[in-house]
């Protein structure tokens, strides 16, 4: 595809889609490191470290370019890593100018990666070399004096310590491995866990051991971590005891100086070692995961007919020589499937694993956005990003990003407030947005919220009815609950003046359409005078999720080990009837408790009765209830896939899941089934 | 709507037999995506009884209906020979299970009679028409209307079929 602006080269046609499709990913990642290290250099022009990180992504740029022949992007690269070149050997300083004039650079490539992409020619950046020439001409700027104050992190991190918390479990206790990840939840509310020792998966392996070492990174007293480690079934806890625990490895207990060690290896942000990558095609991926799903159930066949065999083997009609050889083979056999087994579960984790991706680069592109947007509307705004880590799966990530440029620039459009109105209010005149991300459930939260001025209810009432969208009597009658629902109307605007930014009628409805077109859902929470927040939830359509599993009947049961208060036993003395309704008293907590059967409708009636063998205390949406079940499995990794994919959405659950033996287990919905359980055991009918 | 609507005397289309109740019924054979000996399945609680669960179709988690209790008819137990089609509906994969599949059939469009205005309008929308196969008159599902998982409610109130005895002997699909 020779254009104007690209020399020919040696490529082969073939050869050239795949390279242009490689140099397109790679610019396009080189961008985002190279925005983010001037956004750094914008706050603090002095970071010797992040003006050799731009450097290092300019030439990169250049070099593949120069590869493939795309001249015109070589040219401006040139020109700016010459002026990099300059700025890291401290010959000149970086200013205002230089990081405007490096950000219309990288809009320049990212111009050029589109129209690479659409096979258009290239523009040629003379304005851009000449402006970076300009930079270098303009009088040398010494970098502002760096301040001699230590440098903010250690600052904020005064009053955390570390500290070990040492959790003897009661002897004889099931599903050791479950109680543990149950009590890492907990004491990561408090703080960050550094590490335990075993970890839940050893516990798994090593059943009889008792005892848990936890290094906790915490503010909290000490009372607080006690109490949060003291569960049923744990027998004490103790917080940096003295003594090493036998075959444990002891950390440095929390003495803020002796424990320089472990969170120096553990805690501290060290650059983290680049992990060897390579690009694949998505759909490549997709072809292995389905592969990987036939193998699953192949392999479940194998077992089964294994199974079948096995009392073939036990009974010898007669033991002859030639019986005894067919036992060996069936006992090979036996072991081969065994080692199937092992093999398909780990490739499937496996591939699965290669599906998700950390939120966090999409986020960081907001870094940029927030700063342009915020800097053309006058407004001073701070991004605040929490939850980075969090993985999803790839295809969701390509979905999610315009739905958040749009909430993003409502947020800082429409919510956030002038910095006079702020000041006036009382507020910090420097407003704050927050993208944050986080798994609950079978789910990916994702929250985009700001301390603006919040939706005016009355506002929409008068918009609403000037656009026609709701008659002025019913208007009038709307709670400002509804109202904030309006926003999600097609034609629905707020912004009294439009601006390029907002504001053109294409909105919220847009953003509502593309969430549920990926199976989400959006949802808005506005306080006014202190800010809205969008929450969109996204189910992990292909996010494994750690479950506990059930079993009622014939019918495994799968609950997200985060909705997992607790597991335990309950004493026939501990349950109360109240009105017809069971309560039952867990250490002075009294909570609904109902049969896992009985909380959900069943066509032919109920699933017979079985003995209770432990109680889930669920969690979800600031809610809890006690739920009996007859039977537990342990915790399982589990493939979610909506019920809706091949059906529709069922009440009380959030999909369903293939079990290692192809069988299918459902997937409780937390909070509808909280729902469920307390208005069944307020005595109205299961639907 | 299928083809045997529109009736094109020239073109044979292949259908697939199964039976219900010793009722005979066809599948356009290209909805069909593959016949199964019934999978283990996994009953899904809030839903109506026609709904016999989940299952696992190698990584695929599809519904499986019962056309009995969706026609209203009598449930049987599974056997030898009951099987599982299953369908594609739309974007969907969906399984049934019948009686027993009995054979591949190809029928000359001119060999198919179009459901009768008076069946679609006041009786099952599902069924797409009428075909006489030897002494039996087979029933023409339209796999759309029958097994969308959005429309298996208005399915199952329409009630089962009409019976093939007054459909012939009415004369609306006797030669």
């Amino acid at each position: 595809m020779p254009s104007p602006g690209q020399r020919t080269n040696d490529f082969s046609p073939a050869e050239m889609a795949e390279l242009l499709g490689v140099f397109i990913d790679e610019t396009g990642d080189q961008c985002d490191q190279l925005v983010q290290a001037l956004l750094a250099l914008e706050q603090d022009p002095a970071q010797a470290d992040q003006i050799a990180i731009a450097f290092r992504m300019v030439h990169s740029i250049k070099g593949s370019a120069g590869m493939l022949g795309f001249d015109p992007i070589t040219a401006v690269a040139h020109q700016l890593e010459s002026h990099f070149e300059r700025l890291r050997s401290g010959a000149v300083g970086v200013d205002r100018r230089t990081i405007e004039v490096a950000l219309a650079c990288v809009d320049y490539f990212r111009g050029c990666n589109e129209r690479l992409a659409q096979a258009a020619p290239l523009e040629h950046g003379e304005s851009l070399i000449e402006a970076v020439k300009g930079l270098a001409a303009a009088a040398p700027i010494p970098a502002p004096p760096a301040e001699s104050a230590p440098a903010g992190p250690q600052a904020t991190l005064g009053e955390e310590r570390q500290r070990l918390v040492r959790i003897r479990l009661a002897a004889g206790l099931g599903l050791p491995d479950a109680k543990a990840q149950l009590l890492l939840k907990r004491l990561s509310g408090l703080g960050v866990v550094v590490r335990s020792d075993p970890t839940p998966a050893e516990f798994a392996a090593h059943p009889d051991r008792r005892v848990l070492d936890v290094v906790l990174r915490s503010g909290s007293t000490p009372a607080a971590i006690l109490s949060a480690a003291d569960a049923d079934g744990v027998e004490s806890v103790e917080l940096d005891p003295t003594e090493p625990a036998q075959s444990a490895t002891p950390p440095q207990p929390g003495e803020t100086a002796g424990a320089t060690s472990v969170a120096a290896s553990l805690a501290a942000p060290e650059p983290a070692a680049v992990a060897e990558t390579m690009r694949v095609a998505v759909d490549r991926l997709d072809v292995l995961l389905d592969l990987a799903g036939e193998l699953v159930v192949n392999r479940a066949r194998f077992a089964q007919l294994v199974a079948d065999l096995a009392p073939v083997f036990r009974k010898p009609a007669a033991r002859t020589p030639e019986w005894e050889a067919h036992q060996r083979r069936y006992g090979e056999l036996v072991e081969s499937v065994d080692q199937l087994t092992r093999v398909v579960e780990n490739l499937q984790r496996g591939v699965l694993g290669t599906r998700m991706v950390p939120i966090g680069p999409l986020f960081g592109r907001f870094r940029r956005s927030v700063r342009d947007i915020a800097y053309e509307l006058g407004k001073e705004v701070v991004l605040e990003v929490v939850g980075e880590q969090t993985e999803i799966d790839k295809r969701m990530v390509d979905e999610l990003g315009d739905p958040l440029v749009h909430l993003v620039r409502n947020a800082i459009d429409h919510g956030i407030e002038s910095a006079e109105v702020r000041a006036a209010a009382g507020k910090p005149v420097i407003a704050t947005l927050r993208l944050e991300a986080s798994h609950r459930g079978n789910e990916v939260v994702i929250a985009v919220a700001d301390d603006g001025g919040g939706i005016d209810p009355e506002k929409i009432r008068g918009r609403a009815v000037a656009r026609g969208l709701v008659p002025a009597e019913r208007a009038a009658a709307l709670q400002p609950r509804e109202l904030i629902e309006l926003i999600w109307e097609p034609g629905f605007s707020t912004a009294d003046a439009v601006s390029n930014i907002s504001g053109r009628g294409v909105g919220m409805d847009i953003v509502r359409t593309r969430i549920t077109g990926l199976s989400g859902s959006i949802e808005v929470e506005s306080t006014l005078g202190a800010g809205t927040t969008f929450r969109i939830r996204l189910p992990l359509t292909l996010a494994i999720s750690r479950c506990m599993l059930v079993r009622l009947a014939d019918t495994p049961f799968a609950i997200p080990v985060e909705h997992v208060r607790e597991i335990v036993t309950v004493a026939p003395g501990q349950v109360l009837s109240v009105a017809g309704r069971r309560v039952c008293d867990i250490r002075g907590e009294f909570l609904p408790l109902m049969d896992l059967g009985r909380v959900f409708a069943w066509s032919g009636g109920p699933p017979p009765d079985e003995p209770q063998a432990a109680v889930l205390v669920i969690r979800a949406g600031g809610r809890v209830a006690a739920i009996g079940v007859p039977a537990l499995l342990g915790t399982r990794d589990l493939v979610i896939k909506p019920l809706d994919d091949n059906f529709r959405r069922v009440r009380g659950l959030g999909g369903a899941g293939v079990l290692g033996d192809g069988e299918v287990c459902l997937l409780i919905d937390a909070a509808a089934m909280i729902d469920m359980a307390v208005r069944t055991s307020a005595g109205e009918e299961p639907r | 709507m299928p083809s045997v609507r529109s009736p094109d005397t020239t073109t044979a289309s292949q259908f697939v037999g199964f039976e219900l109740d010793a009722q005979q019924y066809l599948f356009q054979i290209e909805r069909i995506q593959e016949i199964i000996t019934p999978a283990r399945v996994t009953r899904l609680p809030e839903v109506p009884a026609y709904v016999l669960g989940v299952s696992n179709l190698r990584g695929t988690i599809i519904p499986v209906i019962d056309l009995r209790l969706l026609f209203g008819l009598p449930a049987r137990p599974i056997d030898a020979d009951s099987r599982t089609i299953v369908v594609v509906v739309g974007s969907r994969t969906v399984g049934c299970t019948v009686d027993a599949v009995s054979h591949v059939i190809r029928l000359a469009a001119d060999q198919l009679k179009p459901a009768a205005d008076a069946v679609t309008t006041e009786g099952p929308h599902y069924v797409a028409g009428f075909a006489r196969i030897g002494d039996d008159i087979a029933i023409v599902l339209d796999v759309d209307q029958l097994l969308d998982p959005a429309l298996l409610e208005r399915v199952h109130r329409a009630g089962g079929p009409p019976a093939p005895d007054r459909l012939s002997s009415d004369g609306t699909t006797a030669r």
